[in-house]
């Protein structure tokens, strides 16, 4: 895979902004997760007051996605350069549960003819990327890559290459979502393997790497599953918290771990064994 | 080149018919089957399906409808199962699938149940998770390469093969299994008649008189295969997929930009992926669903930037199945310039004069080179790709 450089990285999480975050691992604690506190707290979404009545009626997973992308400086003006040149790739297990949810209930209270027309539009799948672009003004290619049991990030990333490799835009924010809803936790805990969903967002700006060979990390890609090696100078962060961002976290939480570095990209490779389980391989480093 | 892009597959199932011959046969012999009240569906909520819709055959649903994720795989396998015919094992084959109901949480009966506490009996939860539609391919066929689930709305089954097409130029994969699949679902069967878009009579794409789109279902599958790849093991192309264009509007969520600004940059990327100009576009397989707005901005767009090509609107017999409509439409359009003709575009009588642009009314021989197939979106999505006879 062609390598990718992250430019940038943002998040929002239950425990507060990526930063946050990473002030847990590199004060040496280990953040204790507590299982029932799967939600962002409002003030997470403080910042998206400057929105004003653009935000109405803006689902909770877009809100989720637009707070994370609007801590970054690319996105705070409208019509800036880096957003010009920019495709947008989202990744999410379910997409807008909480927008499905609302439509089917909709259509068992009130039936076919006066189901919401408003919760519908809100429940395709890439509603999130939709809301994204128009907020940010973004007029690249979007994607929205989904995979209810299995991982959606892997090829989203691998999407971000092909993306940013067919050389129609500079950059590509890559945000990988997801909203906790109880509802959805328990029907995932009993018809899948799927752990309850910890809402959250995050997001890449990325950028085509070199292709020199770099030291890395090699991230880990599952709870049960960490790295079992670590080369080049990058500290090793463990596997944040459970559900489907956990690998986009550890991404984020290594970029912030290499961030003194002159250039951070990532490579990821992918395949499946005989049962078409995915395996992911991913480092990142310095290319410097 | 070694990063030449060649169909060597293709496989499709939907109202008319299992197989991509069978719909081919019924399209330019002019007796394509009209839509239908929707009776799979029935069952789901109180409702007299009153809308049609256009309904794949018996046959495609081997072992029956079973109104969950599972009739979007069945429809994804059988597509792709006929792609890969004769492919031999292509183990190292990757899959992009787009999808619009097979992987949105449509399991409407058993979500009922379980809000009103009783036992669920039905098999939409379960479905749900084994049949995310990438994945749950690429097990089925016993494909190791990565596997992705493209759910971009209406244009997902079009991004689907862009990204298959960026996989293999860009070295990630050199085969890739893309396309687009979706079965009827109650939830967009409701949803698209809540926001007054549906036709309750056959749609009539750029007709002047056109009220609305059907649904339908279906499944449309490409096998791409880098042209080294192929060669190695002594595959003829189809075609050549000569490039891929996407941009978004963000203007709307649900409606095109007034001046298809967003497909305008498709169309323009897709052609500077391919190398090559307008003029050398001899059709577009248009996305056409019926709807007053997107037939009026896709067509005002297309006229401004494809201006010397023949239309071809094709849902008039295949209804509008969402993310596997890409998919479809490509398969479709491989065939049209593979064979040098071009079908009537059902349900098309008289030219709007807001667009000004004649679709084909019957089979006719075509004898250009290069095809352009679209697809818009909610959400503000755009895709083009660019295909060039073998």
């Amino acid at each position: 895979m062609p390598a990718l450089r992250i430019e940038a990285a943002a998040g929002l999480h239950p425990y507060g902004s990526l930063e946050n975050l990473y002030a847990f691992h590199s004060g040496g604690q280990k953040p204790y997760l507590d299982r029932g506190m799967t939600e962002c707290p409002p003030a997470a979404f403080a910042n998206l007051k400057n929105l004003g009545p653009a935000l109405r009626r803006t689902p909770r997973l877009a809100r989720l996605a637009l707070a994370a992308a609007l801590t970054l400086p690319y996105f705070r003006q409208a019509d800036s350069a880096e957003t010009k040149n920019c495709a947008l790739v989202v990744a999410t297990a379910f997409g807008s549960v909480t927008s499905t949810f609302d439509f089917m209930d909709s259509l068992l209270a009130d039936g076919p003819d006066m189901a919401s027309p408003t919760a519908f539009s809100h429940s395709v799948t890439n509603m999130t990327a939709a809301m994204l672009g128009q907020h940010l003004h973004v007029t690249g290619p979007a994607m929205t890559i989904t995979d209810a049991e299995g991982d959606p990030f892997t090829p989203a990333l691998l999407t971000a290459a092909g993306v940013l490799e067919s050389g129609g835009v500079e950059r590509v924010l890559l945000c990988a979502v997801e909203e906790s809803h109880a509802r959805m936790n328990g029907i995932a805990a009993t018809y899948s393997n799927a752990q309850p969903s910890m809402e959250g967002a995050v997001l890449f700006v990325l950028s085509r790497g070199s292709d020199e060979a770099c030291p890395h990390v090699v991230v880990p890609t599952s709870e049960e599953a960490p790295a079992p090696a670590i080369s080049g100078t990058a500290p090793a962060v463990e596997v944040h918290g459970p559900g489907i961002l956990a690998l986009a976290w550890n991404i984020a939480l290594s970029f912030l771990a290499l961030q003194n570095e002159a250039d951070t990209s990532i490579r990821c490779l992918t395949a499946h064994d005989a049962d078409a389980h995915s395996g992911v391989l991913l480092t990142m480093g310095s290319m410097s | 080149m070694p990063n030449d892009v060649w169909v060597t597959g293709a496989g499709a199932v939907c109202a008319q018919g299992a197989t991509l011959p069978d719909i081919w046969n019924r399209m330019v012999s002019g007796t394509c089957l009209a839509p239908s009240s929707p009776a799979r569906l029935a069952g789901n909520v109180d409702d007299p399906l009153a809308y049609p819709a256009f309904s794949a055959p018996d046959e495609a649903f081997a072992d029956g409808f079973r109104n969950s994720a599972r009739d979007t795989l069945t429809l994804a396998l059988r597509a792709a199962q006929e792609a890969l015919a004769g492919a031999g094992a292509l183990a190292d084959c990757g899959v992009c699938l787009g999808s619009s109901a097979g992987n949105a949480l449509h399991f409407l009966r058993d979500y009922r149940e379980l809000k009103a506490g009783r036992p669920v009996h039905t098999d939409g939860f379960a479905d749900f998770f084994a049949c995310s539609p990438g994945s749950a391919l690429a097990k089925a066929l016993g494909l190791r390469g990565p596997a992705a689930t493209v759910g971009n709305a209406c244009c997902s089954g079009t991004d689907a093969i862009g990204m298959g097409w960026q996989w293999i130029r860009s070295g990630l994969c050199r085969r890739v299994l893309a396309g687009g699949a979706d079965a009827l679902s109650i939830i967009p069967y409701i949803g698209f008649r809540r926001l007054m878009i549906y036709s309750d009579q056959p749609c009539r794409p750029f007709d002047r008189d056109r009220t609305g789109l059907n649904l339908g279902e279906g499944a449309g599958m490409l096998l791409l295969e880098s042209a080294e790849a192929a060669r190695e093991r002594g595959a003829q192309p189809l075609a050549g997929l000569l490039g891929y264009g996407a941009a978004s509007d963000a203007h709307h969520l649900t409606a095109p930009h007034p001046q298809g600004k967003g497909l305008e940059q498709a169309i323009r990327e897709a052609l500077r992926t391919a190398e090559t100009a307008p003029e050398n576009i001899g059709f577009v397989n248009v996305h056409g669903t019926s709807t007053p707005d997107n037939d009026r901005v896709e067509g005002t767009t297309i006229g401004r930037t494809l201006s010397a090509a023949r239309l071809w609107a094709s849902k008039g017999a295949t209804g509008h199945t969402l993310g596997a409509a890409g998919g479809l439409e490509a398969a479709l359009t491989v065939t049209a310039l593979s064979r040098k003709t071009l079908p009537g575009s059902p349900g098309f009588a008289h030219v709007d004069p807001a667009i000004g642009l004649e679709p084909t009314r019957h089979t006719e021989e075509f004898r250009g080179r290069m095809a352009v197939s679209t697809s818009l979106g909610f959400g503000g999505g755009n895709a083009a790709l660019v295909f060039g006879r073998a």
